[in-house]
């Protein structure tokens, strides 16, 4: 029965938390530029993203150990040190981006000026995180996120053709320019395989006592939740090429982006998009700024856990305090929250092969997983995500270049 | 490595070759976007489907991007037909924005139609221009 509902709870954290602003900025884009050609991207992006979780959640539930405290542990500080460097600062960008995210809401809401909100968003997320235990973060999160499926039911209502549905599923040439095309699907891809998921899965995981027993829970996880997750993103896709395409309107902005679900909602769709975003925005912030923490105590052997005392984890509690009043500023100073988020997502894309390497070769330590190491299915699926990932970091800074305008 | 970067250089010179004329109606897109943006916007605030506030915030942002495409308009060396009907359109843009948040202002619904109705018209002879470009 604990298990069952483990099960519902952990599908549903995975559909409310995989949409952010990440998601968000990429899928609109895709679909108003390119309608459903790049649905590919996300299906490509959702296959690694379930190996990359099922193998984090596998690990942690194995060895009772989250992945930063492992590989430092295993292949030693200098080694992990850079993959850390990295990480913390991808997580503080996505940190920004997603409280440009819930600051732009709360602008669509208000018609206030957005950086106005950047520092009060940030003390939401902070009480949050400050009043609350794991479950509650994870439960009321995971909840709250459920109203992203309105995407799912604007998508349905706009009945799209279904040929140029299925089409959009595999790769083709662009009808636009190449190197927008490419820029946006290695953006999708970064958006997707955030680097702070896996580690914070792993995190969570372990907070929550996960045991061998909750191997096939962790694959059910994964499976059924990141493919319920992805068909949001891919309806965010179907929406934007539906409405905002055919009229000639990309997303150079979110405000263009905002009207994507009034054509199925006339009266609702502005507030629902409003809400979704800011509610996804909320939820994908309190999960990487823990991550951060996660990160850091695991990093420097401090005492860490959700579910502990702010006074029993000082450091743990400066550090998701530090990186979100960090954050803010990025939101505070003006920065544009879509260029941020497309940044951000796009570098995400391009250091992936630092954090993804080191745990992929962990997965293989049959000292440390015994039988529960990867085997030829998840080792084949690992050595082709490190040569996409490689892929992705050579190609994206030219494409940065040449299609990021 | 770096001769894979040079290799990215190469190419990115080499497809970047264009005409002053195309480098112009490329860079008059985001503008056309935005005329389209704000078609949609005033005909979703016509319906009661967005708030004013949004109206307003939507038109400061195109704004800023027909601000945009007129500096690059006035640096351009495209053919001055050329130049004269994408600053054309970008007026009629920027009167029929005035206009809408005027409108906006004082619930005229009337001015409102008329500047979602010039909006569409600027859009399209932009996109016409756009895809006579891709045909060429």
């Amino acid at each position: 029965m604990k298990k069952a509902l483990t099960l519902a709870l952990g599908i549903l954290t995975s559909v409310g938390g995989f949409f952010d602003v990440g998601n968000i900025a990429t899928c609109t884009q895709a679909g108003a530029r390119f309608r459903f050609q790049l649905i590919w991207a996300m299906l490509l992006a959702t296959i690694v993203v379930i190996f990359l979780v099922e193998m984090s959640g596998r690990f942690a539930a194995v060895t009772g150990k989250a992945l930063p405290d492992a590989i430092r542990e295993h292949f030693g500080f200098g080694f992990w040190l850079v993959p850390f460097v990295i990480l913390t600062l991808i997580h503080i960008l996505v940190i920004a981006a997603e409280i440009g995210g819930m600051s732009f809401a709360l602008h669509l809401v208000t018609g206030l000026p957005l950086p106005l909100f950047a520092l009060p968003s940030a003390i939401l997320v902070w009480l949050f995180l400050w009043r609350s235990t794991f479950s509650a973060i994870e439960n009321s999160t995971s909840f709250l996120g459920l109203i992203t499926l309105c995407f799912v039911a604007a998508a349905v209502w706009l009945r799209p053709p279904i040929h140029e549905v299925l089409r959009g599923s595999l790769p083709s040439m662009p009808s636009g320019s190449a190197a927008n095309y490419w820029y946006i699907a290695v953006s999708i891809v970064g958006a997707v395989i955030a680097p702070f998921l896996f580690y914070f899965f792993s995190s969570g995981a372990v907070e929550v006592g996960w045991d061998r027993s909750y191997i096939p829970v962790n694959r059910a996880v994964a499976v059924i939740g990141m493919g319920f997750g992805s068909v949001i993103s891919i309806a965010a896709i179907i929406v934007a090429g539906a409405v905002l395409a055919p009229r000639g309107i990309r997303v150079d902005d979110f405000h263009q982006a905002a009207l994507m679900l009034t054509q199925a909602f006339p009266h609702w769709g502005f507030a629902l998009f409003a809400v979704s975003m800011g509610v996804a925005c909320f939820g994908a912030a309190v999960e990487v700024a823990l991550s951060t923490s996660y990160t850091f105590a695991q990093t420097f052997g401090w005492n860490w856990g959700e579910d502990l005392d702010p006074a029993e984890d000082a450091r743990f509690t400066l550090v998701y305090t530090v990186s979100l009043f960090v954050g803010s500023l990025f939101v505070l100073v003006g920065f544009d929250p879509l260029k941020l988020t497309l940044l951000t997502m796009f570098i995400s894309a391009a250091v992936l092969p630092f954090v993804a390497a080191p745990m992929l070769l962990l997965m293989n330590d049959r000292m440390l997983l015994r039988d529960a190491s990867n085997g030829i299915i998840s080792n084949i699926a690992a050595a082709l995500i490190v040569v996409m990932t490689l892929v992705l970091a050579v190609v994206s800074i030219p494409l940065a270049v040449m299609g990021g305008s | 490595m770096r001769r894979l970067y040079f290799f990215f250089a190469i190419a990115l010179l080499a497809c970047s070759h264009k005409t002053a004329d195309q480098q112009l109606i490329d860079a008059a897109d985001p503008a056309a976007s935005w005329m389209a943006t704000l078609q949609l916007t005033g005909e979703k605030w016509l319906d009661n489907s967005v708030p004013s506030s949004f109206v307003r915030a939507t038109i400061g942002a195109a704004q800023k991007a027909f601000d945009k495409t007129s500096g690059t308009i006035a640096q351009s060396q495209a053919r001055k037909e050329l130049r004269d009907e994408i600053k054309r359109e970008l007026e009629t843009a920027r009167a029929a924005a005035g206009d809408l948040q005027q409108a906006i202002e004082k619930n005229d619904r009337r001015t409102a139609t008329g500047a979602v109705r010039r909006f569409a018209e600027a859009s399209a002879a932009l996109q016409r221009l756009q895809q006579q470009k891709n045909r060429e």
